[in-house]
């Protein structure tokens, strides 16, 4: 931590500026390093001196916010350019989930985050970086809810075959296949189709399917995509059966950015009780559609949700429930006065979705507001429009996405508050 | 094409769509809150015949029956096996992890005090009467092994409260500049800001000056000076335990170690629960128990230190109201009653009981009448260590380098200790 071995006055400025760079993510200014080097003289000796300033740095606003103050664009008055550290920053949280490192701070201290070659060779090299991993899964845990299948309470009687390890490896197939896609330049469709997974042993062993690592999928076994996972299979079910309504709601809401407003106060919820006699969950869920108000907002999730069917609360296919077949037709309904589309099943899901603009659009919005933080549309309007077209133009890969966010001119620079 | 904002939710709802960001956020910061402070009362081993929970539905035995007085808040574990199970009293195992042969022991105390309580006045306090001419559980081999402790009360209460005032007042005043600075730094950058992020500052500084108003000290009224020198290891020993909860009490440690006696000797002169004169060395009980004169001192030795030190702790702990108002310092103590020794009649290792203590803190899993949780002694799984990475978990310490033998996977508190 020391970047000097005298215990001195001059060590001591020394290390003030070093560790003070570190913490608040840019050089102190005068006037801060001013307040530090003289909590540092009033400590009784070095020792004492380098615990206080580490102490008082650590509580300080300038290493706990990340500042995005800019300083004014001469060329643009109604602007604020971000300083290189702010850029350097920016970049480091959202590719790797932490504060920049040493190189990222050199090209900062060198006006080498400038020009979005200079961020794209970042973003190249902190891609590579293991760390950047668990930042991508960050985004997707909050993007589509995927740790809620390490959680998410199942009740042991009906799923006694759900433990710790299997859950983990539930995770691990989603993750192992966003992150491949991410890398192979792939897309949200992709992801959506594709015909190939990762499984481990254990899970290899709970689909009926064999081999691990890398496999290809027999469509006869199980649906190809993402949306097929065990992982949000189990994630989006109650805890003793599947929910059509959990899983339409995550597309409508994580895929296509439309609203589902919560039921109106004071509705019963609960699905009418069993009639003793052999149902099938979605027979059990079809009440929602013949009684108002239900029906005028489940008519837009439960049959998509249908189309999940195959899949029991933890994702063992089905083809049978309660000794009847299962149904998996559905349909997914316009909300914005487009046609209807009519679904077989997931495959037919996964396929629609793969082929619209919007989802992509959501893709690019949810990604937006992890990079920024902002869900102003008079504001980020127009950045979510230019990332979408930025992405569009390089093919929308995963990685695309990404680079568009850091190519957008709200990754460098501020409009002035009017 | 462009992005029309018809293709999606109206404002006000794209704020639920978006709230799994904000809950993730809000869920990792939410972590199981810790316990404030760690009080080791530490003994001898004992027979395991008198110790051992009669049944799953009567988890107490003669050793342990005065303990039930505070069942609702106890954990009994034992079934508990060190890394070096053939070592016998002195091994450094107890609280360290570690046999006689490794390097770098360190005890739980310890190494609280050199990665969490470091600023306290009294980052680790032990205390304990006539320790010497045997090892006592607490070691640093950076500090030369075993450790000592202080052996007279009147010289615990000189060392704790003679300079209380000043030792105190200089951690205040050391904290205060550091919220100081940071309040500095508020005002600064907030003159940079907007209205909507000034708020946001606001909020800090708000946060920094309630930190602040918590940060005076009680008052440190130290208690009466003891009346006993070391000579008598009870009357010690207990007096031991006033000074060690009164400086807890005006916040100038959060880790007590009480060593009883020591691995050689423990001389007493002082009566049984019942009032009867129970004199000489019980140690003799725990090495050769089993029969005669030393199993029923034993007996009596055991219900003593039960009764006496532990439940008397505790209580002592229930009785104390936090200085923030939130709660007795009992809620927010794990108390913890250590062995040098497993099976202490076969003098090994193999089976180490222990007794845990709190109140109505978030970290130790109890139950109304009482929790025993028995493991089986063979497999890393149920190696000792973990429990005293218990200990540490339970101060909010997630990394345990340089602490025990266990790596890797392996070096988990076990998790039926705690709760989730």
């Amino acid at each position: 931590m020391l970047p000097c071995q005298t215990q001195d006055a001059a060590c001591a400025q020394q290390f003030v500026r070093a560790f003070g760079k570190r913490a608040f993510r840019a050089p102190l200014t005068d006037e801060q390093a001013a307040t530090y080097d003289a909590l540092f003289a009033a400590q009784p000796d070095f020792t004492q001196g380098v615990h206080m300033v580490v102490r008082a740095m650590l509580v300080s606003p300038y290493f706990l916010f990340r500042q995005e103050l800019g300083e004014p664009d001469p060329a643009n008055p109604d602007r604020f350019r971000l300083t290189p550290y702010e850029v350097a920053s920016n970049l480091s949280y959202l590719v790797t989930g932490s504060m920049p490192d040493d190189e990222l701070m050199a090209a900062a201290d060198a006006g080498k985050l400038a020009t979005p070659a200079d961020l794209d060779a970042q973003v190249t090299r902190l891609l590579a970086d293991q760390r950047s991993k668990d930042a991508l899964m960050h985004f997707v845990d909050g993007w589509l809810g995927l740790d809620r299948v390490l959680a998410t309470v199942k009740d042991q009687s009906v799923y006694g075959q759900l433990d710790d390890n299997l859950r983990k490896s539930m995770y691990a197939e989603t993750r192992d296949l966003f992150l491949d896609t991410f890398a192979q330049k792939g897309g949200l469709a992709d992801l959506l189709t594709a015909d190939h997974t990762f499984v481990d042993q254990n899970l290899a062993g709970f689909y009926g399917i064999g081999g691990s690592d890398r496999v290809t999928l027999d469509p006869n076994q199980r649906d190809r995509g993402i949306l097929a996972h065990a992982s949000l299979l189990t994630a989006f079910s109650t805890a003793t059966s599947s929910s059509p309504v959990q899983r339409g709601k995550l597309i409508r809401t994580r895929f296509l950015c439309e609203n589902l407003p919560p039921p109106p106060g004071g509705l019963p919820t609960a699905l009418v009780p069993p009639t003793g006699q052999p149902q099938t969950t979605r027979q059990r869920f079809e009440a929602h559609e013949q009684n108002e108000p239900c029906a005028s907002c489940h008519k837009l999730i439960d049959p998509i949700g249908f189309a999940f069917e195959g899949y029991d609360g933890i994702g063992r296919h089905r083809t049978q429930e309660n000794g009847m077949p299962v149904d998996t037709s559905g349909v997914l309904r316009s909300m914005s006065g487009g046609a209807d589309v009519s679904l077989a099943g997931l495959t037919d899901l996964a396929g629609a979705l793969a082929q619209d603009d919007q989802v992509e659009q959501c893709l690019v919005r949810y990604w937006s507001y992890y990079a920024f933080g902002s869900i102003s549309w008079p504001q980020d309007g127009c950045t979510q429009d230019a990332i979408y077209q930025d992405a569009a133009a390089a093919g929308f890969s995963l990685e695309s996405v990404l680079r568009a966010i850091v190519h957008s001119p709200h990754f460098t620079t501020r409009v002035k508050a009017s | 094409m462009t992005i029309s904002r018809r293709d999606f939710a109206r404002a006000a709802g794209m704020g639920l769509l978006l709230l799994p960001f904000l809950g993730r956020r809000r869920a990792a910061a939410a972590p199981t809150p810790p316990v404030r402070r760690v009080f080791l009362l530490c003994t001898m081993g004992t027979n395991l015949d008198l110790w051992t929970p009669r049944s799953a539905t009567d988890i107490f035995n003669v050793a342990t029956d005065p303990l039930a007085a505070i069942k609702d808040n106890l954990v009994l574990v034992d079934g508990l096996m060190s890394s070096d199970p053939g070592e016998n009293h002195a091994s450094p195992e107890a609280l360290t992890g570690k046999g006689f042969a490794d390097n770098d022991k360190i005890s739980v105390d310890q190494y609280l005090a050199q990665n969490l309580t470091q600023n306290d006045a009294f980052p680790a306090l032990l205390l304990g009467a006539k320790t010497s001419g045997g090892v006592r559980m607490f070691w640093d081999d950076k500090k030369g092994g075993n450790l000592s402790v202080i052996d007279s009360p009147l010289d615990a209460y000189d060392t704790i409260f003679a300079n209380a005032a000043g030792g105190g007042g200089d951690l205040v005043a050391r904290n205060k500049s550091v919220l100081d600075t940071g309040l500095a730094d508020a005002t600064a950058l907030s003159k940079k800001l907007g209205a909507a992020d000034r708020a946001r500052i606001d909020l800090y500084a708000q946060a920094i000056r309630d930190a602040e108003s918590k940060l005076v000290l009680p008052p440190v009224t130290p208690p009466a000076r003891p009346t006993q020198d070391g000579s008598n290891l009870v009357a010690a020993d207990l007096a031991h335990i006033d000074l060690a909860i009164a400086a807890m009490a005006a916040s100038l440690t959060r880790v007590v170690g009480i060593q009883v006696g020591s691995d050689q000797a423990i001389q007493v002169d002082t009566t049984d629960i019942n009032g009867a004169p129970l004199q000489g060395d019980v140690h003799g009980g725990f090495i050769h128990g089993g029969s005669g004169n030393g199993y029923a001192q034993l007996k009596a030795w055991e219900q003593k230190v039960a009764r006496d030190y532990f439940v008397y702790t505790c209580n002592k702990l229930k009785a104390l109201p936090e200085a923030d108002g939130n709660g007795s310092l009992f809620d927010h103590t794990l108390v913890v009653w250590a062995r040098d020794m497993g099976d202490s009649v076969n003098h090994n290792q193999n089976s180490f009981p222990f007794v845990l203590a709190s109140g109505s803190n978030a970290y130790l899993k109890t139950q109304a009448g009482g929790r025993y949780v028995h493991y089986k002694s063979s497999t890393t799984a149920d190696r000792h260590e973990r429990l005293l990475l218990n200990i540490l978990a339970s101060m909010g310490m997630t990394s345990f380098a340089g602490f025990g033998k266990l790596t890797g996977g392996d070096q988990t508190p076990l998790a039926e200790i705690a709760n989730a």
